[in-house]
């Protein structure tokens, strides 16, 4: 009754198991940090008017600037200089020059660094609204966002945000739309709110409205904590400057930007960080007769029109398993080696149960319950309890 | 509890079954009241064939050592013709030493099952320490499975089937205890059994001088 000498512990069969979990995930995790840090830091060469992108770029670039929680806990930091530097002075940076320094992308430096980086799902993100929890924004609320001030480009119609964070997310909208030719207005909703009537919708997504500086703006309606909701609307002149696939993967990286982080004042500033970056590049493919010459009249000027307006939520982005299998290669292939460890380690397990457990019936014995018992009819032993039969 | 002889329903106690008569008297009268060996497999039939009774014993050691108290005795061979198999086993139970390598087992935990192929019958008796964990229900069910594995020819199958199902009976009924306690516990071959407050039936067996026979019927 001796323990088999080759008979592993169990403790060690443990640790074995940790150890091959930890071997197939650990990579994974490498793979991840490593997209992080490309999008973080972005390599480019010490040239002289890289170092003038440099500083001028802070506000733009997204994750090199800190986030408004990170700002608001250490003030001195790149935010209250921009916010001097916009207050007190022009901004020096032309993103015209720059794009003309350079053919490629590669001039702006933030940029390229959002460009090589795939999309990548974040680590930790909220649950989304369920669909029965969407109710439609208020009329009353369609009313105040068709009233706010036009030369606002940040709408909160329903005071989402702190006024700290509006201040903010105002500066930044601002100083798009000082540089771009697309303009930028965001309408805060909700986190369960949506804009279903199609009437309101049109009023607010008129022409008339959506303009800024005297240039049409583009216009986002972000659900607070709902990125994958927010819905993007562009002049028709920039929606069909581009291709549509463009245009998606833009706003899937909206969304990939926003679904890093979980405080969802973060989310909105990161979302709108890298759409403004988005619409510097849709702007470089806009026609030139478009340009700051000759502003297309207010009055005639068609609606805004949706990002992907083909299909039924256009601008959200769904998370749907084969999408993300196609997109996110490197994941899926770590997912597949994972289940592939994972159903193996399972077939070790049982085996190793299996052995534990051959092994318990050879080391034990089974002790029955002692009984009192009556003889009967005159048995010692046994009173004839049993059964006979015959086949 | 039922009378082994005609199924009559059964007092705790009583000496003589109500309706028949039926005691151990009544059967010791018939087969002798001396001690008998019991061994593990005694096939008088030449039923099984080598392989199959070698496979057995092995089942059967390997069952005794996972249940120390238990004991079975497998009987196959033609049966008295006026007793039934499980008076048989009866008296078995009540006048056989058990043949094992640990004489620790004592008779209440002893069960024996006796087959007669010729006349296609065969039946299954216990001690009264097994009567709780194999009630009546149970014993039914096993009666069944054998019977299934019998009237196929399987009686290899059979007895096989009956082993298995009594492992997982007792194993779920049972304490399990290291094996290495358990020897701690029990004495050493060269110890007294009476030592230990345990079965006095192998002393019984020594000083009654026992027949040597494996089949009652013979004595
Ligand atoms: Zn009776």
């Amino acid at each position: 009754m001796s323990r088999h000498p080759y008979d592993p512990p169990v403790p060690s069969a443990l640790v074995l198991t940790m150890g091959l979990l930890l071997a197939v995930f650990h990579p994974l995790a490498t793979a991840q940090d490593l997209e992080d840090a490309d999008l973080t830091l972005p390599e480019w060469d010490a040239s002289e008017w890289r170092q003038q992108a440099i500083e001028a770029a802070p506000p733009l670039a997204g994750g090199l600037l800190p986030s408004l929680g990170e700002a608001a806990a250490a003030p001195a930091t790149v935010n209250d200089e921009l916010q001097l530097r916009f207050q007190d002075a022009p901004p020096q940076f032309d993103i015209e020059a720059l794009s003309a320094q350079l053919s490629d992308g590669r001039a702006i430096p933030w940029f390229a660094a959002v460009d090589d980086a795939p999309a990548a799902a974040s680590a930790t993100q909220s649950e989304p609204a369920l669909a029965i929890e969407l109710r439609d924004l208020t009329p009353e609320a369609v009313e105040t966002i068709l009233q706010w001030p036009k030369n606002d480009p940040l709408v909160d119609p329903t005071a989402e945000l702190s006024e700290m964070e509006a201040d903010e997310l105002r500066r930044f909208l601002g100083y798009h739309a000082t540089q771009a030719r697309l303009p930028l207005r965001a309408i805060v909703t909700g986190k369960n709110h949506q804009l279903k009537d199609p009437a309101a919708l049109t009023a607010i997504t008129s022409a008339e409205t959506n303009q800024l500086g005297g240039k049409p703006a583009a216009l986002l309606i972000y659900p607070m904590g709902e990125p994958w909701r927010a819905r993007l609307f562009l002049p028709p002149t920039a929606l069909h400057a581009v291709s549509q696939p463009f245009l998606r993967e833009a706003v899937e990286d909206c969304v990939a930007a926003a679904r890093r982080t979980t405080r969802v004042e973060s989310q909105l500033h990161d979302y709108l960080v890298q759409l403004s970056v988005r619409l510097f590049w849709i702007e470089k493919h806009l026609p030139p007769v478009v340009q700051s010459a000759s502003p297309e009249p207010i009055e005639i000027a068609p609606p805004l029109a949706e990002v992907g307006s083909g299909d039924e939520r256009p601008a959200t982005v769904t998370f749907v398993p084969w999408n993300f299998l196609v997109t996110q290669w490197r994941t899926a292939l770590a997912w597949v080696i994972g289940l592939l460890a994972a159903a193996g380690i399972l077939m070790w397990a049982i085996s190793v149960r299996r052995r534990s457990r051959a092994r318990h019936l050879r080391t034990h014995v089974w002790m029955l319950p002692e009984v009192d018992s009556t003889p009967r009819l005159g048995g010692a032993f046994s009173g004839g309890a049993g059964f006979q039969t015959s086949w | 509890m039922k009378c082994p002889h005609c199924q009559s329903l059964l007092a705790a106690n009583t000496a003589r079954c109500p309706g028949c008569g039926f005691c151990e008297q009544a059967l010791s009268s018939y087969l002798g009241d001396q001690w008998v060996r019991l061994e593990r497999l005694t096939d008088r039939a030449h039923a099984l064939p080598m392989a199959d009774s070698q496979r057995l014993l092995h089942q059967m050691d390997a069952f005794e050592r996972q249940f120390p108290q238990v004991f079975l005795a497998i009987y196959i061979g033609s049966l008295p013709p006026l007793l039934n198999p499980v008076e048989l086993g009866m008296w078995l139970l009540n006048h056989g030493a058990f043949s094992t390598h640990q004489f620790a087992k004592r008779n209440e935990y002893g069960m024996v099952c006796t087959l007669d192929p010729a006349a296609q019958r065969f039946g299954f008796a216990v001690g009264y320490a097994l009567e709780k964990v194999l009630p009546e229900p149970t014993l039914e069910r096993i009666s069944l499975e054998m019977k299934e594995h019998l009237a196929q020819g399987h009686l290899a199958a059979a007895l096989e089937g009956l082993l298995a199902r009594l492992e997982r009976i007792y194993r779920r009924h049972g304490q399990p205890q290291s094996a290495q306690l358990e020897e701690a516990i029990l004495p050493g071959r060269a110890g007294n059994p009476r030592d230990f407050g345990l079965t006095p039936l192998r002393q019984g067996h020594q000083s009654k001088a026992p027949t040597e026979t494996s089949s009652p019927h013979h004595s």
